[in-house]
């Protein structure tokens, strides 16, 4: 079982990103390879949905922070979405999420973009 | 509750309502209940006694069940509204330097409240509870700063909610009720206290948040700092350790731009996209920061021009950094909602840069040395090709040969070259190590088989065209010692020529000793070299060995040389073994001489033995 598993779906005309795991030093590249994609191919509507996220050390926050003004400025945004435990106590702590708009839902995370 | 009934005769009288099914469960609320049920029908004065007694008691029961500041101020405000009669109350609460300001007002409102503000003075008056009006201004000096409040305000009174540790609040209320005037100032007093105390229990409550906070946060940073310092020593090239130090970095300070300059380039970004002459920009301020190791903001390069690009590259920190011959900075857009960077940050950073760079030192040298090991295992494979494997066969004659390579390859060599009636035999030592002096003896042996075997069999001439060759083809520096000599083994004549060699020793079958000191100075050093060849005759019996300093240098462990006095004796002692016995016996004295310490350099013994008459026939 390896340390991270990143899925994507699409709703709509966003990308929900399900990192699945724990997001570290030793994972962190592949992580940012996945959002990199995304955001290269003019995909900048982006929710990463925590539910199934174990962790997220502050390598994974640098992958985010280098990401959310490319996809800004093309229009879309990087916006969080059910976090638990752990995870969403060091979003708050980090106050990661005065930085980035996170929501309970990944369903009010996906229409927080409305009809783009 | 019957029993409390019954020590009160007076009271059973009234008519005590059955507890009620939906009794609320708190006690103090439950006696709170009975006390209200009793005033109707008191004398005024108890009546209202009990009645603030009541306030008091609600508001404690209230005010320790809430943790949340502004909540606490909403009440106390309330309470004090609704037992006094005042037409408005408000309260001011110390903000985190200590200077009171408006945290919750209620009643007729007056322009201005908001700006109200008040430095706690050093001081407190005595009394708790600060009336207007015509009372005569006797009172101590410290009380001033509040009047002047209360005039402000245009309150009519002023109380102090004060704890052992100090003022925690100022109550102010507006003109009261005239029917209510006179038993204020002791509630008040009563108030001013339960409400320090709620309002004390806030501040600590609120304080120990903050360091629950902190504390938190700083061990997700340790974290933190564990798992990228890992990552950054398992990390397979360059590429992936600046990667990594700019995830962490921005991470921790969730900063959404960064850059790593080393070596003169910029060698990993994040964040947008920018115009390339943006990286000589970064590469021109690494460069003005070099060999410094604060870290900086952007804005501190402000005597270089650099300062302004950084601004508009929206870069707010540089951070310099260096491990070794690995030297760098990193470059941070501005922290995330623009904080600024605590110490704690600093020592991260500093941390991070720290590990990051001994990580890209460690995969160089590990490089180097792999790159390294691979050079010698090559030029282990050129020397073990051109030695000899076996030595030629005469009549009457014994010869043998060993070469012990170091740990690095040296450029010791030694080899024989039959021809019709004479066989030449060459031992060499080319200074230095490695890959270069092995190439050189390539070269050598290649040149001198090609010089004897188109028949000039002179040595030295093969000496001085040798010696040419070298002094044409390799570093000033560069020199090879050796002896170059000629047996003829049906006579036992032996030419030879020692070119700066340690001189070859000539054991005779009596014991006697001569050395082999005739020939040149060493080959490959000067354009010309003068040459003399010296001769020899071994008879049966009589032996000559070859060697270089690899033998004759061997130390022991208190650093003395096995020296050519210790060979020659040596020599001496085994002059009648065969002759791969007497390098046998030379070796295994050298190594017990040298004990552990190990060879410092290549080793080789050549030993050109002719036999005894009695072996012979």
């Amino acid at each position: 079982m390896p340390d991270l598993q990143v899925a994507t779906r699409r709703v709509a005309e966003v990308v929900v990103v399900e990192p699945k795991g724990f997001i570290n030093a030793h994972t962190v590249a592949e992580f940012e390879g996945v959002l990199n994609a995304l955001v290269e191919a003019g995909d900048v509507r982006i929710v990463i949905s925590g539910a199934h996220l174990s962790y997220v050390a502050s390598a994974g926050f640098g992958a985010i922070m280098g990401l959310i003004e490319e996809a800004r400025a093309g229009g879309g945004d990087i916006r969080v979405a059910a976090l638990t435990g752990t995870v969403a106590h060091i979003f708050r702590v980090l106050g990661f999420d005065r930085l980035c708009r996170t929501f309970e839902t990944e369903g009010e995370a996906v229409l927080s973009f409305g009809g783009h | 509750m019957r029993a409390e009934s019954e020590r009160r005769p007076d009271m059973t009288t009234r008519a005590v309502r059955p507890t009620a099914p939906e009794a609320p469960a708190s006690p103090g609320t439950r006696y709170q209940q009975l006390l209200a049920e009793h005033i109707g029908g008191m004398n005024p004065g108890l009546e209202r006694r009990v009645s603030e007694l009541l306030a008091l008691t609600d508001f404690s029961a209230a005010a320790f069940e809430r943790l949340n500041a502004a909540e606490v101020a909403s009440l106390i405000v309330l309470v004090a509204l609704g037992e006094s009669g005042a037409r408005w109350a408000g309260l001011l609460s110390p903000d985190e330097e200590g200077v009171l300001r408006p945290a919750s007002r209620r009643g007729a409102g007056k322009p201005g409240w908001e700006e109200l503000q008040l430095e706690a003075p050093e001081r407190l008056p005595d009394a708790s509870v600060l009336r207007s009006g015509g009372e005569p201004p006797k009172e101590d000096a410290a009380a001033e700063p509040f009047r002047q409040l209360m005039r402000d305000s245009e309150a009519s009174s002023a109380t102090l909610l004060r704890t052992r540790d100090g003022l925690r609040g100022v109550l102010l209320l507006g003109e009261p009720h005239p029917d209510l005037a006179g038993s204020q100032t002791d509630f008040l007093e009563a108030l001013s206290v339960s409400a320090a105390a709620a309002l004390e229990k806030c501040r600590r409550d609120e304080e120990l948040r903050v360091a629950n906070r902190r504390l938190s946060l700083h061990v997700y940073q340790l974290r933190s700092l564990m798992d990228l310092t890992a990552g950054l020593h398992r990390a397979r090239d360059e590429a992936a350790v600046w990667d990594l130090l700019l995830h962490g970095a921005m991470g921790h300070v969730l900063a959404s731009r960064a850059a790593v300059v080393a070596g003169g380039r910029v060698v990993a970004a994040k964040g947008p996209k920018r115009p390339e002459d943006d990286g000589a920009t970064l590469v021109r301020a690494a460069e003005i920061l070099a060999g410094e190791h604060n870290i900086r903001p952007a804005t501190d390069l402000s005597h270089w021009a650099t300062s302004c690009d950084l601004a508009r590259m929206e870069i707010g920190w540089v951070v310099p950094f260096a491990s070794g011959a690995v030297e760098g900075t990193l470059f941070l857009g501005a922290a995330g909602f623009g904080r600024e960077l605590s110490s704690a940050d600093r020592a991260f950073l500093t941390s991070l840069t720290g590990q990051a760079s001994a990580a890209v030192e460690s995969l160089r040298l590990t490089r180097a040395s792999i790159q390294k090991e691979k050079e010698l295992e090559v030029a282990r494979r050129i020397q073990a090709r051109f030695l000899p494997s076996e030595a030629p066969a005469y009549p009457g004659w014994d010869l043998w040969g060993i070469n012990i390579p170091c740990l690095s390859v040296g450029g010791d060599y030694y080899d024989y070259l039959t021809l019709d009636e004479a066989v030449f035999v060459t031992i060499a030592d080319v200074s230095g190590k490695g890959a270069g002096p092995a190439l050189i003896m390539a070269s050598v042996q290649a040149s001198l088989r090609t010089f004897f075997r188109h028949g000039q069999p002179g040595i030295a001439s093969a000496a001085q065209d040798l010696n040419h060759h070298l002094h044409q083809n390799t570093e000033d520096s560069r020199y090879m010692t050796a002896i170059l000599a000629r047996l003829e083994p049906a006579t036992g004549r032996l030419d030879y020529l020692n070119a700066g060699h340690v001189h070859p020793v000539l054991v005779r079958g009596d014991g006697s000793v001569e050395r082999l000191d005739r020939g040149s100075t060493v080959l490959g050093l000067f354009p010309e070299i003068d040459t003399e060849v010296g001769t020899c005759e071994l008879g049966p019996g009589d032996l000559v060995a070859l060697y270089t300093d690899g033998l004759s240098e061997a130390e022991d462990p208190a650093g003395s040389l096995f020296d050519d006095a210790r060979i020659v004796d040596a020599l001496i002692a085994a002059r009648s073994m065969g002759a791969r016995d007497i390098c046998g016996d030379l070796l295994s004295r050298a190594r017990a001489f040298s004990g552990p310490s190990p060879l410092r350099d290549d080793l080789t013994l050549v030993v050109l033995k002719r036999r005894g008459r009695q072996i012979v026939v």
